[in-house]
Parts: C-alpha cells; structure tokens; sequence
C-alpha cells in the first residue's frame, strides 16, 4: 500500500500503458485504490457507494488517460473523482433521504478541510496506521472497532455502560491519538486518559 | 486557545455532537435544526476543522479496512491479466492440497467444501498449459508430473556452474537451498543465481532468498511466493520465514486472506489449501490484517513476539490465537553440501543426476505384495516387535544397496478387530518429527514417518480404481461422474503414523478416498508405539488400527482376500522438520512407474491376507 509521497513513480507505467500495455493499468489501481477509496469515504456515508464511485473513477480515468499530465497523476485522479462525486449527489440527490441530504450538505462544507488534512497523508502514515490502531487500549480500541462495524453509538453505549455522546468524545480522541501516532510514530495515552468514562 | 483547549471545546460543543450523530448513526434532526448547524458550520472554522478530522479519519479508516474491493466492470474491459499467474498459484495450491490437508485445523469446525476446489475446472486448466511444468508434493512423497518432463527434448545438460555474484540492481540472490525441487525445470534456483520481481515456486525442500536490503526470506517446498519489491512480496503458497535486518521495519508479506506488516522482526506466514493464513512471530512484532470480509476481521492485530494467529478468508470468521509452536516453520537452512547437493532443476532425460531424481520422486520399488498373516498371539503395542517373528514382511533400501542407512523392514498382520502394521527403519535422524498433530498433522510425512495406504474394498480386490483430483487436472483430463465418485471409495485409506518428538507421542492421521477433504488426527480407539533401536540409527513402530476406523468394520477383509496396499517411508533433516527422500514399496508392476502411488490407487501392491 504505498500512497502519496512515496516512491511509486506512475509517469513509465502511465507510458506503457499509452503504448497498449494495458494490464499495466493494473498497478495504477492497486498504488492508488486505497487513496481513492479512503478520499471518498470521507465523503461517502455507504462503503458500496465508495466502490461504485472509485471503480468509476478508474474507468474513466482508464478511457483519458491520454489528457493526463502523468506527473500530476494523482491530483487528476482527484479532480476525476470530485466531478463523478457530483455526478453521484446529482443521481442520488433525487431520492436521497433527507439525512443524506444533509450529509451531503455538511462534506460539500468541510470539503475544503477535509481536502487539506487528506494532502497531509503520505504512505508511511498509511503504514503505520495499522500499527497505532493495533496498540490502542481495550477500551478505546472497542470503540473506534465497533463504529467501523456500524454498531450505532446507542448500542455500543449500552454495551460499555456510557452516555451516547461520551462515546463520540472517546472515538473523537481516539482519532486524534491516531491521527498523532499515525504522524509521529507515538500513541499519547493521554489522549486516551478519558476514553473510558462511565454515564 | 491552543489546539488542546480547542479540540476540548469542541468535544463538549453540543453542535459538534449533533453532527457526529448524524455522520455517524444517521441520527435523525429537523429540517430547521439541520439548517441552524449548517449555518454554524459555514461559521466557525475550527468546528469545521474538527468536524473535517473526524469525517476524514473516518473514512480513512474505512477504507483501510474494507475489503478489496471487487471491481467487476473495470476487470472487463481490462481483460485477463497478462502474468498468466494464477495456474501457477494453483497447481502449487493443489500441490499442498494434496496433503489431504484442506482440512488444515482439524480443530476450526466448519469450514468451506474444499471438494468443488479440488474438482474446479481450473484445475484442469493447470500443469503444463501454464508454460510451466509444475509438480506437487504430496502426502507420502513428492509429486511431480515427471513424464511430461521426461517428454522435453531439450539435449542433456550437466550439473550447472555456480553462477557469477548478482549485481546489484537485481531485487534478491538465492542464497541457500536445500534437498531443493524447482517447480520450473527452466529456472536454476541454484545458490547464487540472480531474481527479480516474480514468482519462485518450489516443489520441496527449501530455499533461501536474500534481498538486497538484506532480508532474508526461507521459503519451504511446496511453496509460491511473488517477490514484489524490496519492501513487499506475496506468498501464494506454503510457508515462509522473513527475517528483516536490525534497524529496518516495513516489510509486508501478503496473502490472499491476510496481510502482514513487520515492524522490525522475523515472522513467519503459512498459506493453507483453503486460504486460511497463520501467522507467527518470532522476534520483535508484526501487524497482521485481514484482507477480505468485514471490518471485523480485518482489524489490525499486533502479534508479538512468541504469539501466533490464525486468518481465514471467511468474513465470518476473525481471527483466532493459535498455538506458537517454535519448529513449526524451517527458519535457517544449511546448505547442500557438495557432491552430496541434489539438482536444482529436474533432470532432463538422460542427465547424469536422472536417476536419483527419478527415485526421490518415485521411489524404486522391488516388491508387489505382501503377506498379512494373522497373529499367534495378541500383539501388545510397546513399539519393540518381538510379536512380529512369524509375519512374513519385505525389506528394502534407499538406493537398492546392502549398507544404505536407510531401509524399512515391514510387516502386515490382521485379526477380526483390527490391522496391525510393524516397521523396523533405518534412519539416520530418527524420531524427530516435530509436525505437531493439533496443527500440522496434513504435513506430517515431511518430519519423517511412514505412510501405508490400504484398500479394504472387497468387492473391487485388486487393482483398485480410483484416481484423486490431481491425477486427472495434471493431465488436463475431465473426470466422468462414476471416477469422481470412485475418487470417494470410504474403503480407501491413507495413514500416516509418525513419532511426535517433541511431545514424545506416537501419531496417527487417516485420511480416506482419494480427494479428502478432512483427515481424522489421532482417532480414538487407534493403539502405536515407537522404540529407538540401539545406535541411534533408526526405530521401531507398531500400530494396531481398529476396522472401524477403516470403514469396514461391518465387512473387514477375510482370509484369501487380496487387497491394495502400498508403503512409503519418509526421511528428514536432522531437525525432523524438512523432508529429504523416501522409499516407496508395494506397488504394482503393470503400472506405469511415474505415477505417483498418493493420486492413482492402481499403482498399490497387493495384500494378501492369510487364513
């Protein structure tokens, strides 16, 4: 899984590609799938409309291929995925349910924000992502798992013996040590210290 | 206010948990509350920022745990891949399954069917139509589809020099092998030779992969494993050990089910017929990630060192603790050493080291049948065979001469309850098999033991029809109903019995048919035992095996009945871990010698059952 920053170079695969290797398009997906998948996720409430919307990125990206600046490849992957993002609210927007809607209204506001924090992210972030959430403690842990799992924070409040919103503020820090140890290689467990607070 | 106070103020902003709540668990607000955030939103910059971390992290998570994603549309118009890969994964994948192993844990339960695997129109499609002529090792021996080898008209070739040092803008260098069979007769996997990205698939034995940021990765025959780049590889098969340099983290090794990241370490990883992935650390720690399913199973796990775990590709099942098990893995090789170094290619016809290959893979039978005489009296099983006097059995050596160290004096005996089976072997590292029987027992022959395979059909007598999988998808041949279901015969039966070393317990597995999907490990009502003999230079075993654990316990073989059998013993490595050679005994003559006596139970030698 290498990611932005790394030292996947795509302009001689991009090249071949141009040429009639076509297979080689292959390696584009696997370098930059994950990227693409965890952008549109962060805009995207449901995990199938992030695949629908990458691998539909992909095709087109596949089919103009010959407009791309092969050494701007991944903002113009980026740049494909915003217009087929709007093409998906477009088609979606007609029988969305109002909360949809309104998620859609709120990523179309943070969209900015979320842009920046994304440039941010480099391959070994990625890399270590996996370590940090493997050392998170039990409890926190069990928390950033069970949103992954869509286990609603009502349940999962339940089950932990907490307020809904404690919840929130314990997978909230838990991002934030995440995000920290994603970039610094430490897990502060003093973000963590008031992951666990009981109602 | 610094970001500390900030994030804490925003963590107590009821607004911000209005929209989490929405975010996350679509908690339903009214259209006049959803447009008072939204306008709070386009307000307040750090409750955006916030917010924007939350949604981001989120979905980066997400995404990293996902599953691959199955892009069915952009596949097509792709096409195919062009590596023509996958008949290789699988004919080394039907290589392992041929240990009548896809039953891999005999302890997980319920697994899926391994039968429509094993029958899979793409098994046919393997063997030489994927440009390469690829082998199998299996129970009781190796495997290797040896006559279309032999067909090649290439001119005989020698031994091959030692190659030139590797420059360095090679990704690794073969460092060490050993008791080595390449799966590709075109490609010396000779120590010193030169890799770049691709695939090195072995047939047996074990080899030694060092790459050029120094680590080092012991891949162990039957095995497939895709060197990608310095950093990555993917192991499509069997088993390997990495050991990544000090100071060094990052290396991944990937499996169809599972990924493993090191941080800093040596693991091991095994791939089992039916995709299940076990992984074990053996110094430092790896995260370990399952690659298919939900997000539940394929949440990170950290495993340490002296932990183990186990995957599967069943998105409903997560990953299970296994056992750490020291010797499961062949961590370090020596060497071959000189003249005693087998080929690292198979011989062509007519090359020097042909014969030797040819029994490795074969065997060299001498003998057809055997008596199995009922006892003078009951038989204890302590292992010593003093009972054994009046049963008439064979012998036979490694290599046909008088003062091989390795030789099998066997013997066969029956009552009403149960069949008896006596050795005495000549073995220069005997009673070491350390294959634990919770684990590995699939694997078992390759720490050394033997292996009887019995037919008690009476009605078919002798030769018996049937042909397992491999024997029909190595020879691109379509199986007609009546062979799959003879490939199902109850009354055929493999047995494996070693000597558990480290647990010092005599072990059994069965296995029935000839595409078994589950083998029984250390049935009940089984009896063995195994005795050193004096200079350490070989044993023992007895074993009495109850009908019943044949399937024929309502109808066993009678006196005059003559009935399929056939014998292989393995030998190990000094550390009863990798296997190094074997004799086949038992077989009938009229069959074609480069059939392996594990995929056709028409080769099997005769048991004559005595009044």
């Amino acid at each position: 899984m290498t990611f932005s920053g790394g030292t996947f170079d795509p302009q001689p695969i991009i090249a071949a590609i141009l040429r009639g290797e076509t297979d080689l398009f292959r390696l584009l997906v696997r370098e930059y799938g994950l990227f693409l998948r965890g952008f549109l996720a962060a805009r995207l409430h449901h995990l199938e409309d992030v695949d629908d919307v990458a691998q539909e990125v992909f095709l087109v990206a596949f089919d103009r291929l010959s407009t791309c600046d092969p050494a701007h490849f991944r903002q113009w992957l980026i740049g494909i995925a915003k217009n087929e993002l709007r093409e998906h609210w477009r088609k979606q927007s007609r029988r969305a349910a109002a909360m949809d809607r309104f998620r859609e209204e709120v990523a179309a506001a943070v969209d900015v924000e979320v842009d920046a924090s994304f440039r941010l992210l480099r391959a070994e972030h990625i890399e270590r992502l996996l370590d940090c959430i493997s050392r998170l403690p039990d409890r926190v842990r069990r928390i950033v798992r069970a949103g992954l799992d869509g286990v609603r924070a009502d349940e999962l409040a339940d089950e932990l013996g907490m307020h809904r919103n404690a919840i929130y503020q314990a997978r909230f820090r838990g991002f934030a040590a995440l995000r920290k140890c994603m970039e610094t290689g430490g897990l502060d467990m003093l973000d963590l210290s008031n992951g666990g607070s009981a109602r | 206010m610094n970001d500390r106070s900030s994030r804490d103020s925003t963590l107590n902003d009821p607004a911000f948990l209005e929209l989490i709540a929405a975010w996350h668990d679509n908690v339903e607000l009214s259209a006049e509350r959803q447009a008072e955030l939204l306008a709070r939103l386009h307000d307040d910059p750090a409750l955006r920022r916030h917010l924007a971390e939350q949604i981001e992290f989120d979905g980066l998570l997400r995404a990293v745990q996902a599953p691959e994603a199955r892009w069915l549309k952009l596949e097509d118009r792709l096409g195919p891949p062009a590596d023509g890969s996958s008949g290789m994964e699988d004919a080394v994948m039907a290589a392992i399954a041929g240990e009548r192993s896809l039953a891999t844990d005999q302890r997980a339960g319920k697994r899926r069917s391994s039968r429509a695997w094993l029958w899979s129109p793409r098994l046919f499609a393997v063997g030489l139509a994927v440009g390469l002529a690829v082998g199998l090792v299996i129970a009781g021996g190796i495997a290797f589809v040896a006559s279309q080898l032999r067909g090649k008209t290439e001119p005989p070739v020698a031994a091959e020099p030692v190659a030139e040092p590797q420059p360095q803008s090679h990704l690794a260098t073969v460092t060490k092998t050993r008791f080595l069979l390449a799966a590709d007769p075109e490609r010396s996997l000779m120590a010193g030779v030169p890799l770049d990205a691709g695939r090195v698939a072995i047939l047996g034995g074990a080899v030694e992969l060092t790459l050029r940021n120094g680590v080092v990765i012991v891949l162990e025959g039957p095995g497939d494993i895709e060197l990608k780049d310095d950093m990555r590889a993917f192991l499509h098969a069997g088993s390997a050990v990495v050991r990544v340099p000090k100071g060094m983290s990052g290396f991944r090794l990937d499996t169809a089910s599972t990924d493993v990241l090191d941080l800093g370490t040596e693991f091991a990883v095994r791939v089992m017929p039916d995709r299940m992935t076990d992984v074990q650390v053996y110094d430092g720690a790896v995260v370990a990630t399952g690659n298919l399913g939900a997000a539940a199973s394929r949440f990170p796990q950290r495993l340490e060192m002296g932990q183990a775990a186990r995957f599967s590709p069943s998105p409903e099942q997560p990953p299970q603790t296994i056992a750490y098990a020291e010797e499961r893995f062949v961590r370090q090789i020596e060497s071959d050493p000189g003249v005693e170094q087998l080929p690292h290619v198979l011989p062509r016809a007519g090359a020097a080291n042909e014969s030797t290959e040819l029994r490795r893979l074969f065997g060299a039978p001498r003998h057809e049948s055997i008596a199995v005489s009922r006892p003078v009296r009951p038989i204890v099983i302590d292992g010593r065979l003093d009972d054994w006097q009046s049963a008439k059995g064979f012998t036979s050596t490694l290599d046909g001469s008088d003062d091989a160290a390795e030789w099998i004096d066997g013997r066969m005996m029956y009552d009403d309850e149960c069949l008896y089976i006596a050795a005495s072997v000549g073995d220069p590292a005997p009673l070491r098999n350390t294959f634990d029987p919770a684990v590995d027992a699939f694997a078992a022959w390759r720490g050394g033991g033997l292996q009887v395979r019995v037919s008690t059909d009476r009605e078919q007598g002798w030769p018996v029809v049937a042909n397992s999988p491999n024997y029909f998808g190595m020879r691109q041949l379509v199986p007609t109903p009546e062979q799959k279901a003879a490939a199902e015969n109850p009354r055929l039966a493999h047995l494996t019995m070693w000597f558990h070393a480290p647990s010092k317990t005599p072990c059994l597995s069965i296995a029935h048919g000839m595409l078994v999907e589950q083998i029984a490990v250390n049935p009940s009502g089984f009896r063995g035992g195994f005795a050193p003999s004096p200079g350490g230079r070989g044993y023992t075993l007895e074993y009495a095996i109850p009908w019943r654990l044949l399937n024929c316990d309502r109808d066993p073989p009678r006196p005059g009945d003559t009935l399929a059998a056939a014998w292989q013993v393995s030998f190990s490595d000094e550390g009863g871990r990798l296997w190094r050679d074997q004799i086949v005994e038992l077989r009938n003559a009229a069959e074609l010698a480069r059939i392996f006596i594990w995929e056709r139970a028409a080769t099997w030698g005769r048991a004559e059952y005595q009044p």
